[in-house]
């Protein structure tokens, strides 16, 4: 596989990150040279590996079904860039 | 030309946990904005999320109740995607290794059973409600919803037609409640569905183009939708027009379906195992004991019901298809003792009251406790069934004592012979033309009669007594003329 300006068009429009055209052709070059560079992982035999579901040996940890105070509500929304009527404010969304 | 229609649903259901999914902020409904949420339920930077035990074993549970595979191995995922609903920027949802997988509901349609495969039921979280401003400058966020423990059910797309769609979603609804998963309450979107739906000629092999509708939140809302979602894409057919894989937005009020704008990328969310989470490993014990704490399912109930009670299975069918219904009936029995006249009842002026005012009766100041009182002493004869009709009207309405309610409005049968005695000789005296037709073979006179002594007596007596004095009076009557 490898990267063109296309599929970074794509990335970037899924990650909601602004990328001028200009720049498309330089980042399809990194991009490029990382996906070479984890190829090499093709070249090794797995056949006998398991596959790892996750990478820490440890599973089942639970708390118990019991409610507890919540955070303050102006403490939660201090930091928010815009707030009204006790909600965060974000700027209009259309229904998708 | 004839059509196949296929129908999968995917169904949502809010758990019923005292707290949200991964943080202790309460699960409840409604509230100021905001109040019930922390920097996990956020997604601030920093937090760890910590799975409730309790939403995973409701989740078991729900799965057994469908007859799925539990899986030993399970684990979360990320699903990216963009809207301010989710703070994160993802919901914590499962990808490919859910809970519970490869299960079957049966539902019944006109008299036939079918078997629905469930392919599986995973956990995850629920998102933020928008408050769209009225000024249009913003939209406001409430996050109180956020990281309440949801789970998904997706069915195998095995319906066939709308009545199929409706009655999966009322079964699955009803497992949901007896098995005290969720509470269902649609009107506060606990329980929803997208149902996916695609036509084909019949007698074809490949399966037509499907459409999502989005969020339906009502029984009647699921029906009327693949309804008119069926008939939509038939027509496109008719016409040699194409359908296209889109999503579609119902309008509960119109009866129809929009196109929601389609993103095609917007379909690629880049699932990959969420780090913060462990997985889940459930052993066989464990589902043991989940299974073995499981309440009563409705099935079961319904044939209880049949087989104990001697109630006609239609009536059982939709005294069970409500589980607080049932619940009602149940304790009703056990206090009257009668389960024909509790189930008469329910079917006639329960079923009435629910049609008309909605299910909510059932929430307040109607118990089983009430109910079956009010049905001893109709059964003993202490009042009349027009009386009792009464009373459950005013035990809707206040919630009093029924003893206390027949007391107040005095409603108890009046026994006293003389009495009737006095009503039955004045009425016959004020309408002999009726009494003489009556004599004269017109039967229909004795109804006249009979209701005209009743009124007489404000219908405060037990009409089985008053009907054998005023017969006995008619023949006394009719010796006398021959």
């Amino acid at each position: 596989m490898s990267a063109d300006k296309k599929l970074i068009r794509r990335i970037a429009d899924l990650s909601n990150i602004h990328i001028d055209d200009d720049e498309l052709e330089g980042f399809a070059g990194d991009m490029d040279a990382i996906i070479g560079y984890m190829e090499q992982i093709k070249n090794i035999d797995t056949g006998d590996a398991k596959p790892m579901e996750h990478v820490l040996p440890v599973h089942n940890v639970f708390r118990d079904d019991i409610p507890e105070d919540s955070f303050e509500r102006e403490k939660l929304i201090e930091n928010a860039p815009s707030a009204e009527d006790g909600c965060f404010k974000v700027p209009a969304v259309v229904e998708q | 030309m004839e059509y196949e229609v296929i129908i999968g649903l995917e169904i949502h259901s809010e758990l019923k946990t005292d707290s949200k999914l991964f943080c202790s902020c309460k699960n409840d409904f409604g509230g100021e904005p905001n109040t019930r949420c922390c920097p996990v339920c956020l997604g601030l930077p920093g937090t760890l999320p910590v799975l409730n035990r309790h939403a995973l074993e409701l989740a078991v549970r729900a799965g057994l109740a469908m007859n799925c595979k539990i899986s030993g191995f399970s684990k979360f995922d990320r699903k990216n995607y963009f809207y301010p609903d989710m703070p994160k920027a993802y919901q914590t949802t499962q990808y490919n290794l859910p809970v519970c997988y490869d299960g079957y509901v049966e539902i019944e349609v006109d008299g036939i059973t079918k078997r629905i495969g469930i392919e599986r039921i995973h956990l995850e979280e629920d998102a933020g409600k928008l408050i769209h401003d009225a000024y249009g400058s913003g939209s406001l966020v409430d996050y109180n919803r956020c990281g309440v423990p949801l789970i998904e059910i997706v069915t195998r797309p095995e319906m066939n037609s709308a009545e199929e769609a409706r009655a999966l979603f009322e079964t699955i609804k009803s497992i949901l409640e007896y098995t005290g998963v969720s509470d269902c309450k649609m009107q506060e979107g606990s329980l929803r569905a997208d149902v996916n739906l695609s036509v084909r000629p019949k007698g074809q092999k490949q399966f037509g183009t499907r459409t999502e509708m989005k969020n339906l939140n009502s029984i009647r809302a699921v029906y009327r939708a693949s309804q008119a979602e069926a008939q939509r894409q038939i027509e496109i057919l008719e016409r040699g027009g194409i359908v296209y894989q889109e999503t579609r937005r119902w309008d509960d009020r119109k009866g129809e379906s929009m196109a929601m704008r389609n993103k095609e990328e917007s379909m690629d969310y880049r699932y990959f195992p969420e780090p913060d989470l462990l997985p889940v490993i459930i052993g066989e014990e464990w589902v043991a004991s989940v299974e073995k704490n499981m309440p009563e399912l409705p099935r079961s109930r319904r044939d209880r019901y049949v087989n104990e009670f001697g109630i006609p299975k239609y009536d059982a069918d939709l005294i069970t298809m409500n589980k607080k219904l049932s619940d009602i009936f149940d304790r009703a029995v056990a206090v009257c003792g009668k389960p024909k006249l509790a189930s008469n009842f329910i079917m006639t002026d329960i079923m009435r009251r629910i049609n008309e005012n909605g299910e909510e009766i059932l929430d307040a100041n109607l118990t089983g406790d009430n109910f079956g009182q009010v049905l001893l002493f109709l059964d003993r004869g202490d009042i009349t069934h027009a009386a009792a009709i009464k009373v459950i009207d005013k035990i809707v309405e206040t919630g009093e004592e029924p003893k206390h309610i027949i007391d107040g409005l005095e409603l108890w049968v009046q026994r006293d012979e003389d009495l009737i005695n006095n009503a039955v000789t004045s009425v016959l005296e004020a309408n002999r033309p009726a009494l003489d037709d009556f004599l004269a073979g017109k039967d229909k006179a004795f109804g006249f009669l009979m209701g005209q002594v009743m009124s007489k007596l404000k219908g405060k007596c037990d009409p089985a007594q008053v009907r054998e004095v005023l017969m006995k009076e008619i023949d006394k009557s009719a010796g006398r003329q021959n």
